[in-house]
């Protein structure tokens, strides 16, 4: 029988004590729909579970220096309605709507989604297109890494025993800008992605040349990949259907896929060259909107 | 000659326990708790294949609230086949309760009954087990070696062979134009039940047993229970509760046996509840096939001949093996002069194979309906006409039970194909080339089946009682199994049609061996058909009786009176009239002091086939893969609707369980160890609500004279013809054929890749 002890601190301070007291059997509760579902299988076996839940300074959505700042506990279904989030990245709200079910998303969290470092979990991809930041906070010290840094392994992050994800901001941007993140799964909805890739690219209104962009992958290897090649292929060009292409082959030679149920790793390589594609395509679209 | 109005046949009446359903008042087994009940689990094999040599339950005395350790060391060894029919004589008997040998990675080795769930985990995680490992096989074309390990001895190559033939196939295929030759493969796929596989048994101080749960099969349950008990049927009480689904897999016998001797041993109930998990390797998966078809064929079309080889993987145990494959081979909506079947039960080390809606005919139609399709393709004919010329007709022998000497009193197909053409604007749709976008490919197929309505190797029968109380109002006993398709309601529509009387003075009582009349149980699209007619040959016994005694009352003749909407009336003089209520209160107090009780059993004058058409719509993604159904329209013979919308929601359901068959839903095994790999909703997928196209159901009504109300079967029909619809449009989208089950985004553009390579060169 699965037997183990919660506790709720009410403070950072106290959260990430407990956690560096009962190192290494504790385990950070936040919505619980990856931990509890591991822990029922026997993959996880935690002797303490602090529950973050009662920690206010953890949840909400505000707006800072043109910042976006998500706290960690906001659950999944408040960022996906937020009309703040759809102001600042209407891509970010549909990444987030395509995560489970609505049950899922009311339950699960932001800082769940992106800490459980699960190869195809959804919002990384996009918040690493978007040129997110974590805010870590380990109750005495904060510190802050790009998201895109913030991912070690499945399930392995850089947090340190003590520390946890207080924050995720986002920067706003200037300029016309198009973002999208696509997800490829086997079912319509409650399903997890056999591939997602985030693009994020601005042009020059003029020339329509692409002058930033950013393609970040989830599922095609232990961590979500920025797609740098393919990446330096695209900046600085005006993006038609031969240098996309280019590109799309370039993501999909610099993802690492692995075969599993979901799909074999050939199968995986053609799809992110296909979604790429599309992604490029759809976010060229959307920033001359 | 004219037909007689009906006033609750044919509505759209709500079912009668909706109301608890919606408001959560049903109780299900799974939430059924009986004072002192013991909770019990099931320790499972973690190998394929293997002797058991010792059993050690030593380190149990030291854990507190054991009450019971079962296993072969202490449960007599008595053979049984666990499938729920009457015996024919080719369903071996090889299932143990226990055995000193198990054949799949997760069969059955020692149970416990203990005073709580957590108590009963720890308990069978304490037994100490030495197994000595046997060489495993999976494929059932390995299993036919010579060489192959022996998964059930006595079976020489681990084979049932099963041949069957009429007319003369070479003299067809000499006959022909052309030869078409196809194989195709089917996967393993699970029924996924909402309610897990539960049994909750109790024994009373007297022996006597009853036993709670999800089974179709009340009757057949305790037949087999009774034999492998060594207890006379009066012993023995199965009681079918509200169940949340059974679609096939419980027309088996599964851990009943089991929990009723936890409860012998104790005296106290025991309760074993599946979890998610066992449910995908404890209960039984729909046979994977590998089926070929060799067809001969004219220039225009008609078949002149087919050899079919069907290879049906059984697992480790025959079950219903047998008796599946025979009669799949009759499930076939087409004149076909010559047939040739060879059809091969193999014995794999895997999870047991069993009933899961068709019974074989989703595999066979799948098949069928592709090769249909692509000889229609190649000799240029509208894949309609081709169904259409090479169809069953009225008249026709009844090639269900050819040696019952029926013949098909109704056939619709040609209906449902029209119908659903003309809605579905077949001819528009598929003769113009959809470039839906720059990636995305539109395409439409279509494609028929036949089923049946009652069981197909003998006449089917079933009983049932209807007893009138003296306020007119009726209680119906049926054995037929409600497992959430309706059939109380449909029940209760045909007993208040037959009588006069309303839905709402309907009761039914089913399902439960000490109460209720005969019946084989929810299987083989039959509780309609074979319970109905036993329904209606009751009710109008019982109002047979009721005209008898109003007709002292009214001082009229029998045959002048009627009765409707609960008032019986002289025909030529309708004002003069009296209460149902009046007549049976009469009966019961008045000079007579006689109950009314109807009573009759059914036994089936036919099997007359239920035929549909599917037409389904796709978009297919030549990027992705991906398959997206958009529209599929569902057209049935189903003789007649008793209730229309519960049929539209069997369709409905049936659809989207044959959109998972096609497209997603497979159980993986571990090539090494057996093992189930995807034992759960997270990697095993059946379609949700999103993925779920725009239905729309054409009822055909064409009055089986045989059927109460001329209604045949419709349970599993809907989901039969939907793989080889969705396969067909997709050929139709892309150009390519995708012979095995599901078609997922990976062979389709592994398909297109081939394609563009030939084309090419």
């Amino acid at each position: 029988m699965v037997r183990f002890k919660v506790i709720e601190p009410y403070t950072i301070e106290e959260a990430c004590s407990l956690l560096k007291q009962c190192q290494p059997n504790a385990k950070l509760l936040a919505g619980g729909t990856d931990l509890l579902v591991s822990i029922r299988k026997g993959t996880l076996s935690p002797e303490l579970l602090v529950n973050l839940k009662k920690i206010p300074e953890l949840y909400g959505i505000k707006e800072n220096n043109g910042n976006l700042i998500i706290g960690a506990l906001t659950p999944l279904h408040e960022v996906e309605s937020s009309s703040v989030v759809r102001s600042y990245h209407g891509a970010l709200t549909e990444a987030v709507h395509m995560i489970g079910s609505i049950q899922i998303r009311n339950i699960g969290t932001l800082g769940g989604n992106i800490c459980s470092a699960i190869p195809s979990a959804d919002t990384p991809p996009i918040l690493i297109a978007l040129g997110a930041r974590a805010k870590i906070c380990s109750g005495v010290e904060e510190r802050e890494v790009a998201l895109t840094d913030f991912f070690k392994g499945p399930g392995v992050t850089v947090l340190a025993v003590d520390e946890l994800l207080k924050e995720i901001w986002i920067p706003k941007r200037k300029g016309k800008w198009g973002e999208i993140y696509i997800k490829q799964s086997h079912r319509a909805a409650s399903d997890i992605a056999i591939v997602g890739i985030a693009v994020a690219l601005s042009l020059n209104p003029e020339t329509h040349r692409c002058e930033d962009i950013a393609i970040a992958m989830g599922a095609v290897a232990p961590i979500p990949l920025r797609a740098k090649e393919a990446e330096t292929i695209l900046k600085g060009k005006v993006l038609k259907g031969e240098i996309i292409e280019d590109a799309s082959l370039a993501a999909s030679k610099e993802a690492e896929p692995i075969s599993d149920l979901r799909g074999s790793a050939y199968y995986r390589a053609h799809l992110i060259q296909s979604i790429t594609r599309s992604a490029i395509t759809k976010a060229i679209e959307r920033a001359l909107d | 000659m004219e037909e007689k109005r009906l006033f609750v046949v044919g509505q759209s009446l709500p079912k009668i326990d909706s109301q608890n359903m919606a408001t959560g008042r049903t109780l299900y087994t799974v939430d059924m708790k009986l004072p002192r009940m013991l909770y019990g689990k099931i320790l499972r094999s973690p190998y394929p294949h293997a002797l058991i040599k010792r059993i050690d339950t030593s380190r149990l005395k030291s854990l507190s609230g054991v009450k019971a350790v079962i296993s072969c060391e202490n449960v007599p060894r008595i053979p049984y086949n666990s499938a729920g029919l009457p015996s024919y004589g080719i369903g071996r008997h090889d299932e143990y309760i226990f055995d000193k040998k198990v054949r799949f990675n997760g069969d059955r080795v020692a149970a416990v009954a203990a005073i709580d769930k957590d108590t009963a985990e720890e308990a069978v995680s304490l037994i100490n087990v030495e197994y000595e490992l046997l060489d495993a096989v999976y494929s059932p074309e390995e299993a036919l070696r010579p060489d192959a390990p022996e998964v059930q001895t006595g079976t020489g190559k681990n084979c049932i062979f099963i041949p069957h033939s009429i007319g003369d196939i070479e003299k067809g295929f000499q006959e022909a134009d052309e030869i078409f030759e196809d194989r195709y493969i089917t996967q393993p796929v699970h029924t996924c039940c909402m309610e897990p596989t539960v049994f909750i048994a109790d024994v009373d101080s007297s022996g006597k047993l009853t036993i709670y749960g999800t089974t179709q099969i009340p009757n057949h349950s305790r037949r087999i229970l009774s034999k492998i008990l060594g207890l006379p049927m009066s012993k023995i009480r199965i009681v079918k509760p509200p169940i949340g689904g059974g679609f096939g897999s419980r027309q088996n016998l599964h851990h009943e046996p089991v929990v009723a001797l936890l409860a012998l041993k104790t005296g106290l109930p025991v309760k074993i509840e599946y979890t998610r998990e066992e449910e995908f390797f404890a209960s039984t998966v729909r046979h994977p096939t590998i089926i070929s078809f060799r067809t001969g064929v004219k220039r225009d079309g008609t078949l002149m001949g087919w050899f079919v080889k069907v290879i049906a993987n059984s697992g480790a145990y025959t079950g219903h093996t047998p008796i599946l494959v025979q009669t799949l081979l009759k499930k076939n909506p087409y004149r076909v002069p010559n047939e040739k079947y060879e059809a091969y039960c193999v014995y794999t080390n895997l999870p047991n194979s069993g009933a899961f809606r068709g019974y074989g005919n989703p595999q066979i139609s799948f098949a069928r309906e592709c090769h249909l399709d692509r000889i229609a393709n190649e000799l240029k004919i509208d894949p309609i006409e081709i169904r259409v010329k090479n169809k069953l007709r009225v008249g026709d022998v009844n090639p269900l039970n050819p040696s019952m000497g029926w013949t098909l009193d109704s056939c619709g197909l040609e209906e449902c194909l029209r119908a659903g053409a003309q809605q579905f604007e077949w001819g528009k749709k598929r003769s113009k080339l959809r470039d839906l976008s720059s990636e995305k490919r539109g395409g439409v197929g279509v494609a028929c089946m036949m089923h049946i309505s009652g069981h197909t190797m003998s006449a089917d029968c079933s009983s049932a009682i209807i007893r009138l109380n003296e306020d007119g109002t009726a209680t119906v006993l049926t054995g037929a199994a409600d497992l959430g398709q309706g059939s109380d309601t449909v029940m209760a529509q045909i007993a208040a049609e037959t009588i006069g009387l309303r839905i709402e003075d309907i009761v039914v009582m089913a399902s439960d061996t000490d109460i209720t009349p005969f019946d084989m149980g929810a299987y083989a699209s039959r509780q309609t058909y074979i319970s109905g007619n036993a329904v209606k040959m009751a009710a109008e016994d019982a109002k047979a009786q009721l005209l008898k005694y109003a007709s002292m009352m009214l001082s009229e003749k029998e045959a002048a009176l009627d009765i409707t909407d609960r008032w019986v009336f002289v025909k030529d003089n309708p004002q003069k009239k009296l209460s149902v209520a009046d007549v049976t209160y009469e009966a019961q107090y008045g000079s007579e002091r006689s109950q009314i009780l109807g009573r009759a059993t059914a036994k089936a004058l036919n099997n007359p086939p239920p035929f549909s058409a599917t037409f389904t719509e796709v978009e297919v993604d030549t990027g992705t893969g991906a398959v997206k159904v958009s529209r599929v329209i569902s057209a049935h013979d189903v003789g007649r609707a008793i209730n229309p919308k519960l049929i539209e929601g069997q369709i409905e359901g049936g659809i989207a369980q044959g959109i998972g068959y096609a497209l997603m839903e497979e159980i993986h095994y571990d090539p090494k160890t057996g093992a189930t790999l995807n034992p759960d909703f997270f990697d095993y997928r059946i379609p949700c609500s999103k993925d779920m196209p725009v239905i729309e159901t054409i009822l055909i009504e064409t009055l089986d004279p045989t059927g109460p109300f001329g209604a045949k079967g419709v349970g599993e029909c809907s989901l039969i013809s939907v793989a080889p619809s969705i396969a067909n449009a997709v050929h139709n989208a892309v150009g390519v054929r995708i012979k095995s089950l599901p078609i997922t985004p990976e062979k389709i553009l592994e398909a297109i890749r081939q394609k563009k390579e030939q084309e090419r060169q």
